[in-house]
C-alpha cells in the first residue's frame, strides 16, 4: 500500500470515526416544528417558471474588495448628497399628515387611529373582506373580497356610499382567478392594478389587470410574448409599473417595468427570480421614482436589501454583513429606507433598521420577535408601523423613528393570516391626509 | 416508499412524509455539519435552520428528484452562516467531539490517526467543507461543487490542496494535481 492510497482510505474512515452517523436527538424537534409551521404557498414562488434545476455559478467572497467597493460607494453617495440637487418628489408623494389606519382583522376591515382607538370610517364586517389599500389622496379604499366562490376587488369612499365591485372573477379554473393580494392604486387614484391567475390550474400563468375604478374599463398589462406577469407596483410617475415577469412559459422570472399598456418594457435586474437562483421579495419605488428597493436571496441563504437605479439598473446593496434582511420600505421623503434585519441565526429575533441612504447612518429600532412582515411608514415619516406575528396572532405596533429607544405602541391585535393562503400574516393601510 | 413519493407528499403539506425524509437524511447531514463547524451546538442550530427552511420552501422545489441535493445545499449554506457568526467567538470543542481512539495493534497507526484528525480539524472552513462533502457524504466532484456553491474547478482545487495538507500530516509525499483527480468518481 502506497502512502497515497493510505491517506485516501484513511480520510473517509477517519471522518466516519469523528462523526459517526447517528440520528440526533433534535430530529424530533425538526418534525414537530414543521407540524406547527405553514409552508409557503406554491403560487408565491416564481420558481414555477424554471424548467429545470439550474446550477448556480461559483461565488467568491472577496470581502476585502467588497468592503473597499462599499466604502467607495458611500463616499460617492455622500458626494452626490452634498453637491447634487434634491430630486423632486411628485405629488401625491412626499410627507403628509397622518390619517386613520384600516386593518384586515380577519372578520372584515376596521379603522383605528394612530393611538389605537376605533376610528369612525367606512368599514366592513364581512369575513371575506380584507387586504385594504388607501388611495394616495386618502379618499377611497380598495380591498379584496372573497365570497360565495367569487373573488372581487371593491372600492368604497371613506366618507360613505355604496361599495362598488370594480373587478370580479367568479368561475373556477381555467377561468381567471384574482390573486388574494391588496389592490395597488395608481398615484392619481383613478386605477387599481391586480394580479390575475390564469391557466388550467390557475397556478401557471398570470396577468396584471389595470382597472379604471370609475368606468370599470379594464386593460391587461402583458408584454408581447410574456406568459406570466404578477405583483404590480405603480411608479410615482403614474405611467410605469414594476412587476415580476417571465418572458415565456416555463422560463425563469425577472424584475421588469413597463408602461401600463405593456409597451416600453425594461428589464430592471439581471437577477433571476426562481426557487433555485433566488427570488425577489416585495419591491418599492422611491418617492422620486428613481430607484426601487427590494430584497433578494436564494433558498438557504441570507436575504439582502438592494436599491436598483431605474435608469442605469445599477444595484446598491444596503445590507452587507450577511444577516437576513428584507421588506425594505421608503420613508415618505425618500431619504431613508426601513427594513427588517435578523439579529441572530434563528429567525426569532429581528429589528427594524432605518438607514439614511445617502450617508449609510443607521437607526436601530426595538428588537421584536416576528416573522419579518411589511413595514408601513406613517405618512408624516416620524413612525413606522409593523406587525409582530406569532403563529395565530399579530400585534400591530408603532415604532418611533425619532426616539428609537421608546417602547413600541400597540395599535391592535388581530388574527394572523394562514400562510397557505397569504404571503403576509397581516395587512393594513395608512391614510394620507393634508398637513 | 420511494423518496420521490415522500417529497411529493411533503410538498403538499404532509408532515409525516417530511418526517420520513428527515429520518432518512438527518444523520449524515448532522455529521457533516459537526465536521464542518467543529461545534455540535452550532451544528445543531445549522441543521435545524436548514430543515426549517426546507419545510417552509419545499413547494418551490421544481424537481422532487433533486430534494437531497437541494437539502444539502441548504445545510451547507446554513453552516456557512454559522461560520460567519462564529468568527468572533471561540470554538467550543468538547470531549464528545473526539471519539474514542481506535484500539489498534500499532502505536504508529494510532499516531497517524491522531495526526490526520488534527490536520482535518485544522483545515480552513472552505477546505474542510469540500473534504466532508467528498469523503464523508461520498459525493462526486460535480455534486461537491453544487453543494458548496462553487465552480467544479474550484472544488477540485480545494480538494487537491486539502489532500496535500492531510498527506503532509502523515509524512506522505504530495501529488500533482492531474494525478489527484485521476481516480475521481464520475
Amino acid at each position: 500500500m502506497t502512502p497515497r492510497d493510505r491517506v485516501d482510505l484513511r480520510i473517509a474512515d477517519l471522518l466516519d470515526e469523528m462523526a459517526p452517523p447517528r440520528t440526533p436527538a433534535y430530529a424530533e424537534t425538526i418534525v414537530e416544528s414543521a407540524r406547527r409551521t405553514s409552508q409557503r404557498p406554491r403560487w408565491s414562488f416564481a420558481s414555477r417558471w424554471t424548467p429545470s434545476w439550474i446550477t448556480l455559478p461559483a461565488t467568491s467572497a472577496n470581502r476585502v474588495a467588497l468592503a473597499l467597493l462599499v466604502v467607495l460607494l458611500l463616499i460617492a453617495l455622500a458626494f452626490a448628497a452634498i453637491v447634487g440637487s434634491p430630486r423632486r418628489i411628485p405629488p401625491p408623494f412626499g410627507p403628509a399628515g397622518n390619517g386613520v389606519i384600516v386593518v384586515d382583522d380577519g372578520s372584515g376591515i376596521r379603522g383605528i387611529t394612530a393611538t389605537g382607538q376605533a376610528a369612525a370610517i367606512v368599514r366592513s364586517t364581512t369575513a371575506g373582506d380584507g387586504r385594504p389599500a388607501f388611495s394616495l389622496d386618502g379618499e377611497r379604499i380598495a380591498f379584496f373580497r372573497e365570497h360565495d366562490g367569487a373573488r372581487t376587488v371593491v372600492v368604497t369612499d371613506v366618507h360613505g356610499g355604496a361599495d362598488r365591485e370594480v373587478v370580479r372573477t367568479d368561475t373556477p379554473p381555467p377561468g381567471p382567478q384574482l390573486s388574494p393580494e391588496p389592490p395597488v392604486w395608481s398615484p392619481d387614484g383613478r386605477h387599481v392594478a391586480v394580479t390575475v391567475l390564469v391557466g388550467p390550474s390557475a397556478d401557471e400563468d398570470s396577468q396584471i389587470w389595470i382597472v379604471d375604478v370609475d368606468s370599470m374599463e379594464r386593460s391587461v398589462l402583458l408584454p408581447a410574448g410574456f406568459a406570466a406577469v404578477e405583483t404590480p407596483v405603480w411608479a410615482p410617475d403614474g405611467v410605469h409599473v414594476a412587476f415580476l415577469g417571465s418572458p415565456r412559459h416555463g422560463a425563469v422570472g425577472y424584475l421588469y417595468m413597463a408602461r401600463r399598456d405593456g409597451t416600453g418594457l425594461v428589464q430592471l435586474s439581471r437577477r433571476e427570480s426562481s426557487g433555485v437562483s433566488g427570488y425577489f421579495g416585495p419591491y418599492r419605488w422611491s418617492p422620486d421614482g428613481t430607484r426601487i428597493a427590494t430584497d433578494y436571496g436564494g433558498v438557504g441563504s441570507a436575504r439582502s436589501v438592494l436599491l436598483i437605479d431605474v435608469a442605469t439598473h445599477r444595484e446598491e446593496k444596503l445590507t452587507r454583513d450577511g444577516r437576513d434582511a428584507s421588506h425594505p420600505s421608503w420613508s415618505p421623503d425618500g431619504r431613508s429606507v426601513a427594513y427588517w434585519r435578523a439579529l441572530r441565526a434563528h429567525e426569532d429575533a429581528w429589528q427594524v433598521v432605518v438607514v439614511d441612504v445617502a450617508t449609510g447612518a443607521e437607526t436601530l429600532l426595538p428588537e421584536l420577535s416576528p416573522s419579518a412582515e411589511s413595514i408601513v411608514w406613517a405618512p408624516d415619516g416620524t413612525q413606522v408601523s409593523v406587525a409582530e406575528c406569532r403563529p395565530d396572532t399579530c400585534r400591530l405596533l408603532l415604532l418611533d423613528v425619532a426616539n428609537p429607544a421608546r417602547a413600541p405602541t400597540t395599535l391592535a391585535e388581530i388574527p394572523a393570516k394562514s400562510l397557505d393562503q397569504s404571503i403576509e400574516s397581516a395587512y393594513w393601510s395608512w391614510q394620507r391626509v393634508a398637513n | 416508499m420511494e423518496q420521490r413519493d415522500l417529497v411529493v407528499r411533503a410538498m403538499r403539506g404532509d408532515a409525516d412524509a417530511f418526517a420520513a425524509l428527515v429520518a432518512a437524511t438527518v444523520s449524515r447531514l448532522d455529521g457533516a455539519a459537526r465536521l464542518i463547524l467543529r461545534d455540535p451546538g452550532r451544528a445543531e442550530d445549522a441543521v435545524q435552520d436548514a430543515y426549517a427552511k426546507a419545510w417552509r420552501d419545499l413547494r418551490g422545489l421544481r424537481d422532487p428528484d433533486r430534494f437531497e441535493a437541494w437539502l444539502r445545499r441548504l445545510v451547507i449554506n446554513s453552516c456557512y452562516d454559522e461560520l460567519r457568526r462564529q468568527r468572533s467567538r471561540p470554538i467550543h470543542v468538547t470531549a464528545d467531539d473526539i471519539e474514542d481512539p481506535l484500539t489498534s495493534d500499532s502505536q504508529d497507526a494510532l499516531a497517524d490517526r491522531d495526526a490526520l484528525e488534527r490536520a482535518v480539524r485544522a483545515l480552513d472552513a472552505d477546505l474542510r467543507t469540500v473534504v466532508v462533502l467528498f469523503y464523508y457524504l461520498d459525493l462526486p466532484v460535480p455534486e461537491v461543487a453544487q453543494a458548496a456553491g462553487i465552480a467544479e474547478g474550484t472544488a477540485k482545487s480545494r480538494l487537491f490542496r486539502a489532500r496535500n495538507v492531510l498527506r503532509s500530516a502523515l509524512g506522505a509525499p504530495g501529488e500533482s494535481q492531474r494525478d489527484a483527480f485521476a481516480g475521481d468518481r464520475a
